[in-house]
């Protein structure tokens, strides 16, 4: 691989992950329980930081520009997964992180944003009717918000793992 | 403020000539002896391979020379992973190579004696197996 591909890939893949785990560490600790906190105001501050912020298209990206420039980051390194480097310290240290990134993604993508979505669609549901929403509603909402406080509990642990495993593998010796 | 901007530029001026790695001096050296070394994988292990002369053909070969002399190592990608080689004891480092067919040289003024340890310093590479002794006499 050309060296300048190589440090292209590197900025990206660093630059788009100090991004996604950023940004979701504070979300999961900062922007969620101020949400919480402040009552009424909270699903509008909701639905701006979705619809006119894009924050799940930003999370998005972000991720998938992650894993995209990291698998060819390990690719590379590995000599096209060789099981002779995977063995090494730093290949089990890195693969590790690895793999609890992608988890990280899918359960970001495919479970935190589709779950989100459902809850504020609910949400929208129930500012637009009369009166007080219904027990099904309501148990709904709360289905889906174990849901998705589960999801966002293993976003968050699988990205520490790969962040920690990150910084570190290349010293891993075994 | 003009004399803080004044400083600033300065400082980076200061840092940048520091930065600039001069010229080794064993760089401009005629080498008594060339080692070439090419990476490969082979039968599961990463390796160095010797080419050409009482190395060729060996896995992680003991490279011989003389103190007082001054070597020269070629290192050659057949893989195209990134590589170098390295001996820290002596403080040598070559460039990284990356790409298939990629080239580096390291020019070594070898003043010391004894049995040292050359390697691949990207991390993993050595644990996989590219490892070789460095014997000066």
């Amino acid at each position: 691989m050309n060296v300048y591909l190589l440090i292209i890939l590197r900025f990206v893949h660093i630059i788009a992950g100090v991004l996604w785990g950023g940004a979701a560490i504070s979300y999961l600790f900062f922007v969620k329980p101020s949400v919480q906190s402040i009552g009424a105001a909270g699903p509008q501050f909701m639905e701006s930081l979705t619809t006119r912020r894009r924050y799940p298209l930003f999370m998005v990206s972000a991720s998938l520009l992650t894993v995209l420039a990291g698998g060819a980051l390990f690719w590379n390194s590995s000599g096209g997964f060789s099981m002779a480097w995977i063995k090494t310290g730093p290949g089990v240290g890195f693969t590790i992180g690895s793999l609890a990134a992608l988890v990280a993604f899918f359960v970001g993508n495919f479970g935190i944003g589709p779950t989100s979505a459902q809850l504020g669609a609910l949400g929208q549901q129930i500012g637009l009717s009369d009166g007080p929403p219904s027990q099904e509603l309501i148990s709904k909402m709360q289905v889906l918000e174990r849901k998705l406080n589960r999801a966002e509990w293993i976003d968050f642990a699988m990205l520490v793992v790969a962040m920690l495993t990150m910084a570190t593998a290349r010293y891993w010796f075994f | 403020m003009k004399v803080f901007y004044r400083i600033f530029l300065l400082s980076m001026l200061g840092l940048f000539a520091g930065g600039c790695r001069s010229e080794h001096p064993a760089n401009n050296l005629r080498p008594d002896r060339i080692f070439m070394l090419q990476t490969t994988l082979l039968e599961g292990k990463m390796v160095f391979v010797g080419v050409g002369g009482e190395i060729d053909g060996q896995v992680n070969p003991d490279l011989e020379a003389q103190s007082g002399n001054t070597v020269s190592v070629v290192l050659e990608s057949s893989d195209g992973i990134p590589h170098d080689f390295a001996v820290p004891e002596l403080n040598i480092q070559s460039q990284m190579v990356t790409g298939k067919g990629a080239s580096t040289d390291v020019v070594i003024e070898l003043n010391e004696q004894g049995d040292f340890t050359y390697f691949c310093t990207v991390p993993g590479h050595r644990q996989a197996g590219m490892e070789g002794r460095l014997i000066i006499n």
